[in-house]
């Protein structure tokens, strides 16, 4: 692979996800934003993140083939189970990552 | 200069992170590898991944590039796969709008799942923009750090590394765990479960922008969630 084409590629991404990341915190930097605005954006998180997990953990890469992704059921449950009770993002993903390796 | 609150919400940051960032090590482990298989530099792995800083839209353009695609396919589709950000980016607009161009440019930069995730789930007890830049900073330090080390490493490590853990899934876990507190709000565990549904059926659209279109569609219902009841109380 050249040279010139690689970073003909990765200076256009850089550049191009550095306005995507800057883009309304500049455009937007002059806006007052409302309470209903500010409830709308409250939503994105609740609606980035399980759109990723989702078919990360109920599709097996990438195809819909239930029965082979299923272990990533029990071990998402068990995240979540233990999440609630120790509030803690570490233990739950350790716990999570451990019931996966079982049984994957 | 930062005050005592500052810097102890710097650390606060760079602490709540952590979990979380963890998710990101076999990710990088894998980018490492992925760059040492294609037989680059550590100089163009470690550049590169610096100036994009961001691990999903390389992966896929360095996946592109072997294959010898079309410059404007490799951008178009990596492009593509950032445009969450302008989500994110829109709901930290609000926080930062008095802040310095300085400032922002560097907020944009350090922008990623991670920090994001961490911020919104610890806003409330962030009482100044300067707490929650410091807290920001704390916390994106951490992410940057066990991306370039863990990328470093799989670079080095090679093929030495095992696949027995499955730490494909470390990522989506690491998310499962910090989604959880939100989703006792009813309206947000509809827009959570409707979002999962859509990702799941849109998992087959081409360059990965089901998760870009189920995120759109998500925030669109929330739109209406809360354009439907009014003035919020």
């Amino acid at each position: 692979m050249s040279g010139s084409y690689f970073w003909t590629n990765i200076l256009a991404l850089a550049t191009g996800t550095l306005i995507i990341r800057g883009s309304m915190i500049f455009l937007l930097a002059k806006a007052r934003f409302s309470e209903t605005t500010r409830e709308i954006l409250s939503y994105v998180p609740s609606a980035v993140f399980p759109a990723i997990i989702a078919p990360a953990i109920l599709l097996h890469q990438g195809h819909v083939d239930w029965l082979a992704g299923k272990e990533r059921i029990p071990a998402a449950l068990l995240t979540i189970a233990v999440f609630l009770v120790t509030r803690s993002p570490l233990g739950s993903l350790v716990a999570g990552i451990a019931l996966l390796s079982i049984l994957s | 200069m930062p005050g005592k609150e500052e810097r102890s919400k710097f650390v606060a940051g760079a602490r709540d992170v952590l979990g979380i960032s963890l998710g990101v090590i076999p990710f990088g482990l894998v980018m490492g590898q992925v760059c040492a298989m294609y037989g680059y530099s550590v100089e163009r792995t470690v550049v590169s991944n610096l100036m994009l800083y961001a691990g999903t839209a390389q992966l896929t353009a360095i996946e592109l590039m072997a294959k010898q695609a079309a410059p404007l396919v490799v951008i178009a589709t990596g492009l593509f796969i950032n445009a969450r950000y302008v989500l994110y980016s829109a709901a930290l607009s609000p926080s930062l709008a008095g802040e310095r161009k300085r400032t922002k440019l560097v907020m944009a930069y350090l922008l990623t799942d991670q920090a994001y995730a961490v911020l919104t789930a610890n806003e409330k007890n962030l009482k100044s923009t300067g707490q929650l830049i410091a807290y920001y900073l704390g916390a994106s330090v951490v992410v940057a750090l066990f991306w370039h080390l863990s990328v470093v490493a799989g670079y080095t490590l090679g093929n030495l590394l095992s696949s027995r853990l499955a730490l494909d899934a470390a990522i989506p876990l690491s998310f499962v765990a910090l989604i959880g507190p939100k989703l006792g709000e009813k309206k947000h565990a509809l827009v959570a479960l409707v979002s999962a549904s859509l990702a799941i059926l849109f998992n087959g659209l081409p360059f990965g922008s089901g998760l870009l279109v189920s995120a759109v569609l998500g925030v669109l219902l929330g739109t209406f969630l809360t354009l439907k009841k009014g003035a919020s109380p």
